[in-house]
């Protein structure tokens, strides 16, 4: 760990060196350049010098001063593109002239030979400005920090118009610009539009203006994306929560989901798996199925994309898109905004949309992050030692009626326990991880071109050994506009993930169940320093640090997704576009456990090796209109999209593995092969169209119907969807004028319907599936043909107010959903005599409802630039489910579904304490908590609460000071229970006795009952006990409140003062940080030995544990 | 213009676009047409059979566990503790799976009556069509048998055996339109309705074994003789001892099977297609059960959760070869001394073939049988015991027994030659015998062992069978209210 740190902090210092070299060695220049030094890069064919001037002009800080009379004479030049300085392209246009140029200051002067040397530079320059008949207009745009706000439209209007984007530096600059009166106005997305006027006259020829555009405030001028397009906010009808590229660039999380904890209102997400790149569970405004999928669609720059596990080991094609080649997520909740993709709908809809270059000069980005991943490993899960596990069996042996003086020859003798070792397991199992991330991207262009490249690269290692991750990511997108009407882009996005795993849950390779399980005299080396490896011949017993050092479960996930759209413009109001997008995805799975563990001795080692190739290609085309005819504005999209997806895997295993090698060239016994294919597709029309009303009242409506494969075989192979919706802009009203408390308000309401078709492929067909005996293949009868199978139907009900209130300081966004979900698909039972168990039929219903607030406050707006500001967002979600229709109670081994009820209820027996004077272990006989019980078998299991939260949200702060800034997002998620499904295993009271696998918890050491009297939490530890522990025993004893307030992230930067970056050359930010995130966590359960963070079903299920993670970063942009 | 017209025709013939079959998966209608798709559906029926819910695991296991042959070790995978503490519940999993696997190996089955019998069948494949139909009922008759054993009390439980059986699907619903509710038929219903379908496989079976066309000496797949040996184990178990002995006799006397001589029996035993061997289950490299086996279950290189009493070893006598499918080991971490079954021990390949019937049974079967109708048939009887008796030790004296004393001895003989085979349960229970149930030693809050008494109708002796799994129950309304008694 020193070690380590050293070395995080030798680059850091190597990275500070290099900055202050530039800085030392950089270029001393001062606020003007020689014309010697000024490089432009003009084209001219036959034209006029004064054209050649005004180019160069464009192209430079320089003004140029002659008198027209003088100039007008020197016609036909030609001049190459080449790059060259002011100063030499001067001396060949004017070579054959009787003209000079001189530089004074930022001005050079044409005049005849001669004139530059008998009159004051100064004088000249006044003078000859008065012949000259036009001038020029420069400046900057900047927001109210001072950072240049590019791309900002700068229009003059007077004699003449005139139009200009700023480019990168925040530049803009007109020359020849006819003497007159300019009204100049200054508009940005997302910022107040200024005006200002200038004249232009012989006395005042070079106007300088220097802009600060106030950024605005009122969320509803922002354009966000939505399907299939892009809408401000102010018409748009349906409920949507975006994240900034900005917000997420730069986390130290694999997957980008992650950073939708705590930041987007209506979204749970929970990962409670410690596994870089896992999948974290996603549900937009509840859990909208039963036996299909519940995650939303994920739509990649217009692409659905498929989100399964690949390669089987918990890996997401999702993480392979890097936070920082991504511009914005929109999350879309409702029917108005979701309905329009249909059939895959109905758990909302993520639109991701990545990075597109800009025209102005080339941007390099260079980012750079290191830091480690550490465990927060609780001191209530600390491993017993020796010493402690022998007193509680001591306990025991006399709590089981024997004489304490037999112990030690029937118990640690009888079982070989060597009493000496004391193995501290979370020492051996655990440890501080690697993590570092490095990115590069470039933008540029110019107006009919721009492109943007990235690549990336991430390393994280678990606490937990054996499990890492590697990734390297890259980008590059491409677009071309030769003219007025058509445009093309190429986008590309491919990524490899390489991931080191082991298994969840119960299996003997998972280290961190051992390290709940195995006893501390388990030795983890032999005298002479090499691994001991099992410690009985059962592949169970095994020395969990060996085997995960050894073995072998490794995923790599290779995707490419490219894209290339056209897009014609026919006329102002209509356009088609197409597009054709290819989601190539391959992954390679193995599996190696060698001959030296038992589990696989007798076979000679055991490995697997899977491939599989999962392509999906997509055409969409779309029709868009958008007109206004007076008050009425219509803005209508038509279009088709097809997608087919097929999936081919292949799989052998063998055994019998040559000493170091992993692939199955070095087995010698195959035995095992199989591959398959499958398909699936969808066709699809869709329609959409918003009408506004004097740009006050808005609806909206939409319809898409789908064709899909998964119902072939069934009735029902389409399905109509739809939305309506309508907006209001009170804010706009007359009456609203006089309210000047209220700085914007807007109501939104929208309905609609749409579906869920995350079903297998062919869930309607009759089915025969094949299998084999005895070397022969064979069919057997596995599906009943369901001509009824349809889509399930989700019907989103939505009512939003966005508000800004106090000049827009604060404003937020208030949300009311219902969502009734219908036809669920369920695993309808069927009686086994008729030879199937179960068939799909669409019977079930539920309910989401709840509400979402997001506020954000300015609370302290700074007078200047550099001044201090401090801005809070907030945000909180509720969500009530209820299970509305059910045929029949769906009971499971610690849950129970029944109408009326939320989906993840817990139903267990009611642990009830110790008996104070014997020390056993009691439960409830019933529900009604009045009769206790010593036989656990006697007591009835009832409901104990749910998996699903009250609320759950964020609460962001960022405090800016000079170069300084401070982020700090909290993340809370409160009023759900967990259930530790293995604690059955480590909490057992001594009925493992010394079994290798049975230590018990550190709960027992702590709480257990010990003398008649003591009223303790845990019941008295009987060596080989069954009373009150058995693995069949799950109760309320391991349940817990999941309740959780975490210090989610925590960043703190310093940007290098624009004056340093100036002194460093071409440096055009550098920003150093420290970030780190789970720094800390609030559990209201102080019994709960874990992090509380767990799938959304609420079950533990000893899976990696979520690190905290500290990293030092610097971002450069050149 | 060419974008627009080609994304019409995409959605134009988007319902043969949609229009997607699997293609590891074959249409109900289109899977058996021909002989050549029979094979592989019965095929398929003989992969359910494999399950580890059914003789891959199970079906073996729990006879042996619930009666004085084997218990579970105290330290265990958490597998069939409640087997071996009586205390089975009827939510429990593994009665409830086994169930299931049993019921879908006979709708297995029956798809193949009701598909295959009315094909047109070319002359040259008639006797593979009648194969294969045959198998069919046999395996429809075997998975109600089993049924029939594990979930109802044995025949001699009433008089007229007019007591709950199972319920019988004679014809398979293939539309979910015609899905059926059944309730339990009567325990005599159940066994006509199995030696209806044995009687049945018997009269169409070729003599001899077809696979592919052509004769085969597989021991994989049931023939003619299988079928014969099958039902005169059911009509012992009905107490037709005339029936069952002369049945017992048509397959000894095929001479299509000899016993393993005594110095290869252990190893014959394990090896595949034995000459002894008469019907056993496939499990190949490729497609075993892995560590959900038998094999996985008692060795102790895997689960080894599984320990024989040491009752059952303390059976055979010094020079008993068998003796050695016990050995007297410790289980690590727990029983020491272990009594460790080694009968099935392939747990590196799993290439292991389950035994299902083979020679030595139709002896026992016949020397039963024999015994029971006494007379002059206790010569015929003693003969067949004596035979399996000096085959594992050549050592023994002849035995020269009758009456009561005689069945006593054949059944313990049964007992020795049938460990672990799935057997043992049922002798018991079937000839209401009490016996002594034993669970681990080591266990220091209860009594080591309890006697399951017979026909004192204690709670034990009502829990010799197995619940009607409760999903069961909840999932058919014709069920309702026909748990067994005792549960």
């Amino acid at each position: 760990m020193n070690r380590y740190l050293l070395r995080i902090a030798t680059q850091l210092l190597t990275v500070l060196f290099m900055l202050s070299n530039s800085a030392l060695f950089g270029r001393n220049n001062t606020a003007v350049q020689s014309i010697e030094k000024i490089y432009v890069q003009i084209e001219l064919k036959n034209g006029s010098l004064i054209q050649a001037l005004q180019l160069i002009e464009r192209q430079s800080p320089i003004f140029f001063m002659y008198n027209p009379e003088d100039v007008k004479g020197v016609e036909h030049l030609t001049v190459s593109g080449k790059r060259q300085s002011v100063a030499a392209l001067l001396k060949t246009m004017l070579a054959n002239t009787k003209l000079e140029f001189k530089q004074v200051d930022s001005r050079v002067l044409i005049v005849p030979v001669g004139a530059g040397q008998t009159r004051a530079a100064a004088d000249a320059a006044a003078t000859m400005a008065a012949h000259r008949q036009d001038g020029r207009v420069s400046g900057k745009v900047v927001d109210a920090t001072g950072v240049p706000i590019s791309g900002a439209t700068v229009k003059m209007a007077g004699p003449r118009d005139f139009s200009q984007s700023t480019n990168q530096e925040g530049n803009f600059s007109f020359t020849g610009v006819p003497f007159g009166t300019y009204e100049v106005t200054i508009s940005s997305l997302g910022y107040v539009e200024q005006q200002t006027t200038v004249e232009l006259q012989a006395s005042n020829t070079n106007f300088q203006l220097n802009i600060t555009l106030q950024e605005r405030l009122s969320e509803l001028s922002e354009v966000v994306v939505v399907a299939y397009g892009q809408q401000e906010r102010s018409s748009f009808t349906g409920a949507v929560s975006t994240l900034k590229g900005e917000d997420i660039a730069s986390t130290p999380r694999v997957s980008v989901q992650e950073s939708f904890q705590g930041n987007l209102a209506g979204v749970q997400v929970s990962n409670g798996n410690g596994q870089p790149g896992s999948v974290p569970d996603i549900r937009i405004r509840g859990i909208g199925s039963i036996n299909a999928g519940s995650q939303p669609l994920y739509v990649v720059d217009g692409v659905p994309i498929e989100t399964f596990d690949l390669t089987g080991y918990g890996t997401n094609t999702i993480a392979g898109i890097s936070a920082n080649d991504i511009e914005s997520i929109s999350v879309l909740k409702d029917a108005s905004s979701a309905s329009l993709y249909g059939s895959r709908a109905a758990n909302g809809v993520v639109l991701i949309t990545t990075k597109s270059g800009a025209s102005g000069r080339t941007k390099l980005n260079v980012g750079f992050q290191q830091g480690f991943n550490s465990d927060a490993l609780n001191d209530r899960n600390k491993p017993l030692s020796t010493p402690e596990m022998l007193e509680l069996l001591r306990e025991g042996w006399v709590n089981a009626g024997q004489d304490l003086s037999t112990f030690n020859e029937r118990v640690i003798e009888a079982n070989n326990i060597d009493t000496t070792i004391n193995t501290d397991w979370a020492k051996e199992l655990l440890r501080t991880g690697r993590f570092s991330q490095y990115d590069i991207n470039a933008s540029g262009g110019n107006d009919k071109s721009n492109f943007y490249l990235s690549a990336g690269y991430m390393e994280s290692q678990s606490v937990l050994i054996g499990v890492d991750y590697d990734r390297f990511t890259g980008k590059m997108k491409i677009a071309n506009k030769p003219n007025d009407w058509i445009s093309f882009d190429a986008n590309m996005l491919f990524s490899y993930q390489k991931a080191n795993t082991r298994p969840d849950a119960s299996s003997f390779e998972n280290p961190y169940y051992y390290l709940q399980r195995i006893q501390p005299w388990a030795p983890v080396r032999n005298p002479d320093g090499t691994y001991v490896l099992q410690y009985s011949s059962s592949s169970s017993d095994v020395n969990p640090k060996a085997l995960a050092e050894a073995a072998l479960r490794q995923g790599k996930t290779y995707n490419v997704l490219p894209g290339i759209s056209a897009s014609l413009k026919f006329t102002d109001y209509l356009s088609f576009e197409t597009k054709g997008s290819l989601n190539l995805n391959f992954a390679e799975s193995r599996v190696y456990r060698p001959y030296n563990f038992s589990s696989s001795a007798a076979s000679g080692g055991i490995g697997s090796h899977r491939n599989n190739r999962m392509v999906s290609w997509i055409n969409t085309n779309i029709l868009r209109f958008n007109k206004t005819f007076g008050d009425h504005g219509i803005q209508a999209i038509a279009g088709t999209e097809a997608q087919k997806t097929t999936f081919v895997e292949s799989q052998a295993e063998a055994n019998n593995f040559l000493p170091n090698t992993t692939y199955l060239d070095g087995a010698s016994v195959p035995t095992g092969a199989t591959s398959g294919l499958l398909n699936n597709a969808i066709s699809s029309l869709f329609f959409n169209a918003n009408y506004a009303f004097k740009q006050k009242y808005h609806l909206s409506f939409s319809l898409r119907r789908d064709g899909s494969s998964r119902f072939y075989g069934s009735q029902n192979m389409y399905g109509n969807f739809y939305s309506v919706g309508g907006a209001w802009n009170i804010d706009k009203e007359g009456f609203m004028d006089h309210v000047d408390v209220i700085s914007s308000l807007n109501l939104r309401v929208s309905y609609g319907e749409n579906g869920n078709q995350d079903i297998g492929n062919f869930a309607a067909l009759g089915l025969y599936s094949m299998t084999a005996y005895d070397g022969g293949t064979g069919l057997y009868y596995s599906q009943i043909n369901n001509d009824l199978l349809t889509w399930e139907k989700n019907k989103p009900f939505n009512i939003g107010l966005d508000f800004g209130l106090f000049n827009n300081r604060l404003s937020g966004t208030f949300e009311y959903y219902k969502r009734i979900t219908s036809d669920l698909l369920y695993n309808m039972p069927i009686p086994s005599p008729n030879g199937l168990l179960e068939y799909f039929e669409n019977i079930g219903a539920m309910e989401n409802k709840g509400v979402e607030l997001s506020l954000s406050t300015r609370n302290i707006v700074a007078e200047q630039a550099g001044g201090f500001n401090w801005t809070t967002s907030f945000n909180i979600t509720t969500t009530k489910n209820v299970v509305t229709k059910l045929p029949s109670p769906l009971v499971d081994i610690s849950t129970y579904r029944e109408e009326g009820l939320d989906f993840y209820q817990f139903y267990l027996v009611g642990y009830a304490g110790v008996d104070p004077n014997t020390g056993n272990a009691l439960w409830y006989t019933d529900e009604t908590k009045t009769a206790t019980t010593t036989v656990y078998g006697e007591a009835e299991r009832f409901l104990q609460g749910s998996a699903i939260p009250d609320f759950y949200g964020g609460f962001n702060n960022n405090f800016s000071y000079k170069g300084f800034d401070l982020g700090v997002n909290i993340f809370f998620n409160w009023g759900n229970k967990i259930f530790d499904n293995w604690a059955r295993y480590s909490d057992t009271d001594g009925n493992l006795g010394t079994n290798i696998r049975g230590k018990m918890s550190r709960q027992i050491y702590n709480y257990r009952w010990q003398q008649p009297g003591d009223d303790a939490l845990l019941p008295k530890v009987v060596y080989l006990g069954t009373q009150s522990s058995t693995p069949d025993f799950r109760s309320t004893r391991y349940l817990y409140d999941g309740s959780y307030i975490r210090l989610r992230d925590v960043t703190l930067a310093y940007n290098l003062p624009a004056a340093w970056l100036q002194r460093m050359g071409k440096l055009g930010g550098a920003r150093l940080y420290v970030r780190a995130s789970n720094l800390y966590t609030y559990v209201r359960d102080k019994r709960l030995p874990y992090d509380p963070e767990v799938s959304v079903t609420g079950q533990l299920d000893n899976k990696p544990p979520v690190p905290r993670t500290v990293v030092f970063g610097i971002d450069l942009t050149l | 213009m060419v974008l627009t017209a080609s994304a019409i025709a995409t959605w134009s013939c988007s319902k043969s676009f949609l229009e997607i079959t699997p293609t590891t998966e074959v249409s109900t209608t289109e899977a058996i047409t021909d002989v050549a798709s029979m094979r592989t559906a019965i095929a398929g029926t003989y992969a359910q059979m494999k399950d580890f819910n059914y003789y891959g695991r199970t079906t073996m296991l729990v006879p042996e566990l619930l009666s004085d042959n084997a218990f579970i070790s105290t330290r265990n995978t958490g597998r069939y503790i409640s087997y071996g503490d009586y205390a089975i519940v009827p939510e429990e999993a593994f009665s409830r799976d086994q169930w299931r696997q049993q019921y879908i190996t006979a709708a297995n089955a029956s798809m193949i009556i009701q598909y295959g019998e009315p094909l047109n069948i070319s002359e040259s494949e008639l006797d593979e069509r009648n194969q294969i139909i045959g198998e069919a009922y046999a395996v429809r008759a075997l998975a109600y048998f089993d049924l029939l054993k594990m979930y109802a009390q044995p025949y001699s439980y009433t008089a007229d055996a007019s007591h709950p059986g199972v319920p019988i699907v004679r014809e398979l619903p293939t539309q979910l339109s015609e899905l059926v509710y059944p309730g339990r038929s009567t325990v005599k219903e159940g066994y006509d309705w199995v030696v209806e379908n044995l009687q049945h496989a018997i009269a169409i079976m070729p003599p001899r074994l077809i696979v592919q066309g052509r004769v085969s000496s597989s021991k994989t797949r049931l023939s003619l003789n299988g079928a014969k040996a099958l039902l005169a184990r059911v009509y012992l178990y009905m107490g037709k001892y005339q029936l069952a002995a002369d049945l017992a006799t048509e397959v000894i006397e095929s001479q299509q099977y000899s016993l393993l001589v005594t110095n290869s029996l252990i190893a014959g035993f394990k090896s595949l297609n034995s000459s002894e061997s008469i019907f056993e289950i496939a499990n190949n490299q490729s497609d075993h059960q892995g560590s959900n086996s038998l094999a996985a279950m008692f060795h102790q290189s895997n689960y080894g959760d599984a320990l024989a009493t040491e009752d059952s070893y303390n059976q055979y006598a010094e020079g008993d070869v068998r003796r050695e499918f016990i050995t007297k080991g410790i289980r690590s971490s727990a029983e020491n001394p272990a009594y460790l079954v080694n009968k099935y021990d392939n747990i590196s390949t799993f290439n292991e073939h389950i035994k299902v019937i083979r020679l030595a049974e139709v002896y026992l079967t016949r020397a039963e049988a024999l015994a029971k109708l006494g007379g002059a048939n206790v010569t015929g009887a003693l003969a067949d015991l004596n035979l399996i008796r000096k085959r594992a030790n050549p050592e023994a004296e002849d035995i020269t027994l009758s009456g009561d004393a005689l069945i006593a001895e054949i059944l313990a003989e049964r007992r020795r030659e049938l460990a672990f085979e799935g057997h043992r349960l049922y002798d018991l229970t079937r000839n209401n015998l009490a016996f002594t149930h034993y669970i681990s030693p080591l266990i220091v809050d209860r009594p080591n062992s309890f006697v399951v008494d017979y026909p004192g109708r204690s709670s034990q002796h009502l829990r010799t069978i197995l619940p009607i799994p409760q999903q069961e129950i909840d999932n058919n309304v014709g069920l309702q209210g026909q748990q067994n008694e005792g549960y």
